[in-house]
């Protein structure tokens, strides 16, 4: 020793060195690698989950603001009001007021008229209307356009040749062309030179003589085309109009971009365009919007400011514009509403959310606790509270900055993915690249990831660190011994509050009214309880299992009596553990469970809805033309409802008379449509009573009348006049019917949100009458059927002929219906729940995973002297093995069962309260969805996982190095 | 080296302090420590008092359970006394009532340990883990790579200084420990049973660089032993048994035979414990008659058994909290010797 090295004098009042702490936390990251890392992913996992949903809404209201912008090159479409007098002036001024608008950015004119082609071909005096296509009379919407235009709107048209204009040219589009070769006979291709005549007044021209024809002749067709988009501002400011082309048919779509022919703006010279334009060629002005501008004030204000701008306008101008755009704008609200209500899709992650928390509490207790003798000597060294709590909270900052960044990273791809969802676990490419090309991630998504999944396990190490740097270092170097047994009374009060807190929980879910906040609080009071009685779940398994293993002791012998003895000196460990698995299977099962429902749901409510395997709506038609649809190859059968009004007293309500037999087979009807009886047995009761009626039941109430009660009913002519006064027998009450909807609109049973069950609700209260009672009075008319196909007809086959037949104006099926374009909030909303639910689920198997492994390996080391002394004793590598895996596995299915009646229980309980958030019109009451198949492959692969989760620290205990550990004693 | 008589018996109170002699390293005063383990209270020290002066190897022997490590860890300050005070003179106050912070920052220079269980950290080399005291001290890096060569050499480590403790023998290990206990050469090693994964040839050498330290820079020392090798070379000899100082020896020990040179102490609460050895050989008496002769204490075992001196009361065992007959010398219920 030489005396070269005596120390410099260390003052006993100063604090240590401040770099030693950054030292430590440097090298106790890396020597603690497991830990750190499932610290880590339990972290990233809790944040990615969070931030995901955050990220979906906030870049899925932006997405769908650029798809507005997008489809919408024209935020307006405005025209002088029809009616009013014609100033040739008001849309220029109009214009004018614009170009003032901050927001506004650019404008076009169109002119638009009618037209005829080759109207030379008739005399003057021939009729146009009606009918004129039978008379081989071919109109059309002609345009006038400046070029600027066409450049600007080439993108929505597909056309062939060229899509711009020198004067004497034309573009055709190919309805005209079709019509023309029809009607005409006359073919038209590039090249071609037609004549066509524009019409010089509006008002109601009855020969093609009161057209007063302005011929354009020797038109040269250089381009035909045809409008891609068929619900853009640009779209339906030129929408057309809907007429019986033949005396036969139904209303046709005439008019508009499809049915037009359009020629550059000087074809008419300007004189002749001020003559008509006080006539029949009308300036519309199409306005385009600054997206920025418009956005500025966030883009959830997007529709309320592009309104806002149109009720400036409209107070400017009152009365005399024709306005098109509100429905596109009504269409943006609406999926920025579905965006914006996240509250209730982020409550829908919770139970997954809370499960990752859980994970991250654990994780560090685990990451902490092992340090408690590390963290005595090196107090006992010097180092100070302030230094190691430094060092501790530093350490937690360093993983949380990692994870929040990591996690964030994370969900911008989640968050893309969610809206791809397109079922369990199925994603669509496309829409995944769409949103994670715009994603977005806001300030506040940061937030609220940190609050909810960095703030409590941070308190928790804080809190925890306290607690070990307060227990004297002797004591801490030494270990303190394993807390006392709770007893058994406590156990007891413990698990009959649980039972009291799930009685309070079922209670309120029946009896308190669901608006949304009672709702989520009710949602979230849910998970808590369901957090508690897994671990309640938790401890009485673990107490079970010790004693049954007890029970089994003189058959297995001693490996029992230690896993006995593991039960109950690891309780701190294995409880944890416990109640992670059984939460893990339980929120597997509900993810399962209530994906499904949801899916099943919207199928079932949508059909009941729509009625039938097939639903044709069209004008009114007689009924009997039923057979043209009867006669279409994989149609089973099919039925009309005749539909009329009528009376008693000052009530109203409408009257659908029907084939009881028939519709009862053909619709698709719930237990719950009628009152006391089934359906069948109801509508069975009508077909055997000549004057029955099924009625419906609140207003039966309100007249004080009931079944078999008789009602004097004043039925009208389908025209409208009175046909006459008739007696009816209630032979049944009720609720709904598939295809019509409520009984009675204002049924206090609907859901304050249904949207008029997808437009399939009809418009007032009505009742079921017998169809030969209509059909006996010559009402023959019908404009709605329901048919059944056969199974193994192709449902798309069959719609398109029917749709063929001419006179449908619209034939829907549950099967093809497309939710998105009928009600695009329920449609996001079912979306969002089933992706974070697949989502969740795929965090929560790897978050059960992670645990596994994790405090397998912590119970695995904490046991290593007990393993080396079975190994000293004789065991081999081989048989600890077997004894660790088969302990957990033992654990695993046992939390597997007690999480099977939580997961179904909660999957119930909680989907009756979402059902109260939904945006959704269910009618029938919803049926939780058990795919049992699906359940068990899931829940097999998740068994598998965690079994050989189970095995990598089991094989390490095997290899416990006897010499080492004992060495050590 | 004159040490003050009414120091030595551990008389002396609080308000003495200030004036405590300059070469005084650390004092114990009635200190008391009792665990408390769920229900059951054990008491592992009752009322110890002595002292410690610079450059002083003083031993402490006892059995198993006696005591020993909880006192080294009260004198250390890594556990609190139930009741008594431990004075540092390097802060000149009792360290018992003092806040975490104020003791830790005093012993950084102060108290070396070598605990009785491993205290190394797994994830450092033998070198660091030298080091690591001055690191958290903040003594420069230049010194601390110098000193812990040094240390490492002196205890004969110079070719393990980059293993980790898991590939070191446990009196590889144990030597590590030493060196890391002198690395901010403190004013006072406390030793838990150094040597006890020693061979011979190493203890003599660990004891060589005690000595040199001691000779060098006056560290004291307070070594817990069953080693004679180390006791022979304490200036003094403190006895350990059930929680209080049984006995005291000047230099030149014998662990085999301690009644040879034992000093009984009156403490501070006039108790003197009579030694275990003497109670067995006279058949565990458990009453006696107190005569002064000339000067001496005369205590002679009662033989005469009134029905008073007989009547058995009952005492509470210390470690199970069982009642148990005063009459019996062990409990019936844990086996621990009443
Ligand atoms: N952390 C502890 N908790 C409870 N009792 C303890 C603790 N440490 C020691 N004891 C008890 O205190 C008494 C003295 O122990 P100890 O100081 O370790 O003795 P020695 O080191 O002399 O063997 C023993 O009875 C022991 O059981
Ligand atoms: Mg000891």
């Amino acid at each position: 020793m030489s005396s070269e090295s005596t120390p410099p004098k260390i003052s006993p009042h100063t604090s240590g060195s401040r770099w030693y702490i950054a030292s430590y936390v440097g090298n106790s990251i890396r020597k603690h690698r497991t830990r750190f890392f499932s610290l880590l992913i339990g972290i990233i996992i809790g944040v990615s989950l969070v931030a995901s949903i955050f990220v979906w809404t906030d870049t899925g209201t932006q997405v769908a603001t650029i798809d507005y912008f997008e489809a919408n090159l024209y935020q307006f479409g405005i025209q002088q009001i029809y009616e009013s007098p014609v100033e040739s002036q008001l849309i220029f001024d109009v214009q004018n007021w614009f170009t003032e608008q901050s927001a506004y950015q650019d404008s076009d004119v169109v002119y638009h008229s009618v037209g005829l082609l080759n109207a030379t071909n008739w005399n003057s005096s021939t009729p146009y209307l009606p009918h004129p296509y039978t008379k081989g009379i071919k109109d059309f919407q002609a345009f006038f356009v400046e070029n600027s235009f066409l450049h600007r709107v080439a993108h929505q048209f597909q056309f062939t040749g060229v899509f711009e204009l020198s004067p004497g040219e034309c573009l055709v589009s190919t309805r005209v062309i079709k019509d023309a070769e029809t009607l005409l006979s006359q073919t038209i291709t590039l090249g071609s030179v037609i004549n066509v005549t524009i019409a010089t007044i509006y008002d109601d021209p009855i020969t093609i003589g009161d057209l007063l024809p302005l011929n354009i002749t020797n038109l040269l067709v250089v381009g035909t085309y045809n409008i891609t988009s068929n619900d853009s501002v640009l779209y339906r400011s030129f929408r057309g109009t809907a007429r019986p082309n033949y005396p036969v048919s139904g209303l046709e779509r005439i008019f508009g971009w499809n049915d037009g022919i359009i020629m550059q703006y000087n074809q008419v010279n300007s004189t002749q365009r001020d003559t008509l334009t006080e006539n029949s060629l009308f300036p519309k002005l199409l306005v385009q919007l600054n997206p920025m501008e418009v956005s500025a004030v966030g883009l959830e204000s997007v529709p309320s400011v592009i309104r806002e701008i149109q009720l400036d306008l409209e107070y400017q101008y009152p009365q005399r514009l024709a306005v098109e755009g509100e429905d596109q704008v009504f269409l943006l609200e609406q999926y920025i509403r579905a965006y914006q209500s996240r509250q209730t899709m982020a409550v829908i992650a919770l139970p997954v959310i809370l499960l990752s928390i859980f994970l991250t509490i654990f994780a560090t207790n685990i990451f902490l606790s092992g340090r408690r003798s590390e963290v005595a000597i090196l107090r006992s060294r010097g180092a100070s509270f302030r230094q190691l709590y430094a060092a501790f909270i530093m350490e937690f900052i360093i993983i949380g900055i990692i994870a929040l960044c990591l996690g964030m990273f994370l969900s911008l791809f989640i968050g893309s993915l969610i809206p791809a969802s397109v079922g369990f676990l199925q994603f669509d490419l496309g829409i995944f690249i769409q949103f994670f090309s715009n994603v977005r991630l806001e300030p506040l998504t940061w937030a609220i990831a940190f609050v909810s999944c960095l703030l409590p396990p941070l308190v928790f190490t804080m809190i925890y660190v306290q607690s070990f740097l307060r227990t004297e270092i002797y004591q801490a170097m030494v270990g303190t011994a394993p807390p006392v047994e709770a007893d058994l009374g406590v156990t007891i009060i413990y698990f009959i509050g649980g039972v009291a807190l799930l009685g309070f929980l079922i209670a309120m879910v029946l009896l308190l009214p669901g608006t949304p906040l009672i709702s989520i609080m009710q949602f979230a009071y849910a998970i808590a309880v369901w957090a508690l009685l897994s671990d309640i779940g938790s401890r009485i398994v673990r107490q079970i299992m010790a004693g049954v293993t007890r029970g089994f002791r003189p058959i297995f012998g001693e490996k029992t009596f230690l896993f006995e003895k593991s039960m109950r000196s690891r309780r701190h460990r294995i409880v944890p553990l416990l109640l992670i698995l059984t939460l893990t299977f339980s929120v597997t099962v509900f993810a399962v469970v209530e994906a499904q429902t949801v899916q099943d749901n919207v199928i079932t409510q949508v059909g009941y809805y729509v009625g039938a395997d097939i639903r044709i709506e069209s004008s009114p038609i007689p009924h009997n033309r039923t057979s043209e649809v009867l006669s279409i190859p994989g149609v089973a059968s099919v039925t009309p409802i005749l539909s009329t009004t009528a009376t008693i007293g000052p009530v109203s309500f409408t009257i659908y008379a029907i084939d009881a037999e028939a519709y009862a087979n053909n619709g698709n009807w719930d237990l719950t449509s009628t009152v006391g009886e089934n359906p069948y047995t109801v509508l069975h009761y009508l077909q055997n009573t000549s004057n029955g009626i099924i009625f419906p039941q609140t207003t039966a109430e309100r007249l004080g009348r009931g079944i078999g009660n008789s009602l004097d009913i004043t039925v009208h002519e389908q025209g409208g006049g009175v046909s006459g006064p008739a007696l009816f027998r209630i032979v049944g009450l009720g609720h709904s019917a598939p295809g019509l909807g409520y009984f009675d609109p204002d049924d206090p049973n609907r859901p304050p949100d249904s949207t008029n069950g997808f437009g399939f609700q009809a418009p007032q209260a009505f009742a079921l009458i017998n169809q030969n009672f209509m059909v006996s009075r010559n009402m023959n008319n019908t404009r709605l059927m329901l048919a059944s196909i056969s199974e193994s007809a192709n449902i798309e086959d069959v719609q398109l002929q029917i749709n063929n037949l001419g006179f449908p104006s619209a034939v829907y099926s549950p099967m093809t219906f497309s939710l998105e374009d009928a009600y695009p909030e329920g449609y996001l909303f079912n979306r969002g729940i089933v992706s974070i639910l697949s989502i969740g689920f795929l965090a929560c198997v790897i978050i059960s995973i992670i645990a596994l492994i994790l405090f397998v390996g912590i119970i695995v080391t904490e046991r290593q002297t007990e393993y080396a002394i079975m190994r000293a004793v004789g065991s081999t590598q081989r048989q600890i093995t077997a004894i660790v895996v088969g302990e957990f596995i033992g654990l695993i299915l046992t939390s597997f069962f007690v999480a099977l009646i939580l997961g179904f229980f909660f999957s119930w309980i909680l989907m009756a309260i979402l059902l109260n958030l939904f945006p959704f019109p269910y009618i029938i009451p919803f049926q939780l969805g058990i795919p049992l198949l699906l359940l068990l492959l899931v829940l097999g692969v998740v068994l598998i996982g965690m079994s050989i989760g189970t095995y990598i620290p089991a094989r390490r205990a095997g290899r416990t190095n006897v010499g080492q550990v004992l060495r050590n004693l | 080296m004159t040490v003050p008589n009414n120091l030595i018996s551990g008389l002396i109170k609080e308000e003495e302090f200030a004036e405590v002699p300059e070469n005084l390293v650390l004092m114990a005063h009635d200190v008391y420590k009792i665990y408390q383990t769920g229900e059951i209270e054990t008491v592992a020290l009752r009322g110890v008092s002595f002292q410690i002066f610079q450059g002083e190897i003083v031993a402490v022997v006892g059995p198993s359970g006696s005591g020993k490590t909880t006192l080294v860890n009260l004198l250390g300050g890594t556990l609190r006394p139930s009741a008594g005070q431990v004075y540092w003179s390097n802060i000149k106050q009792d360290i018992a009532k003092l806040d975490d912070r104020t003791i830790t920052n005093a012993r950084r220079g102060f108290i070396g340990f070598v605990f009785q269980v491993d205290n190394l950290l797994h994830h450092l080399t033998a070198q660091q883990n030298v080091e690591l005291s001055a690191r958290i001290a903040g003594l420069p890096k230049t010194w601390r790579e110098k000193r812990s060569t040094e240390l490492l050499e002196a205890v004969g480590l110079k070719h393990r200084t980059k293993h980790i403790p898991a590939k070191l023998s446990g009196g590889e290990r144990q030597r590590v420990a030493i060196a890391s206990a002198l690395m901010n050469n403190p004013a006072l090693i406390l030793a838990d049973e150094p040597t006890g994964d020693l061979d011979l040839i190493n203890a003599e050498e660990i004891l060589d660089l005690f000595k040199e330290l001691n000779e060098q820079y006056g560290t004291a020392f307070l070594i817990v032993t069953h080693s004679q090798l180390i006791a022979s070379k304490a200036r003094r000899t403190l006895e350990l048994r059930d929680g209080i100082i049984s006995g005291t020896h000047d230099a030149g020990v014998h662990l085999k035979q301690l009644e040879r040179t034992r000093v009984l102490e009156v403490d501070n609460q006039d108790r003197l414990p009579l030694p275990e050895n003497i109670l067995r050989e006279l058949g565990h008496p458990r009453r006696f008659q107190v005569q002064v002769d000339e000067g001496r204490i005369v205590l002679t075992p009662s033989i005469i058994e009134d029905a008073v001196a007989v009547e058995v009361r009952l005492v509470t065992c210390r470690i199970c909290g069982k009642l148990v007959a005063s009459n019996r010398v062990t409990c019936p219920n844990c086996g621990t010797a009443l």
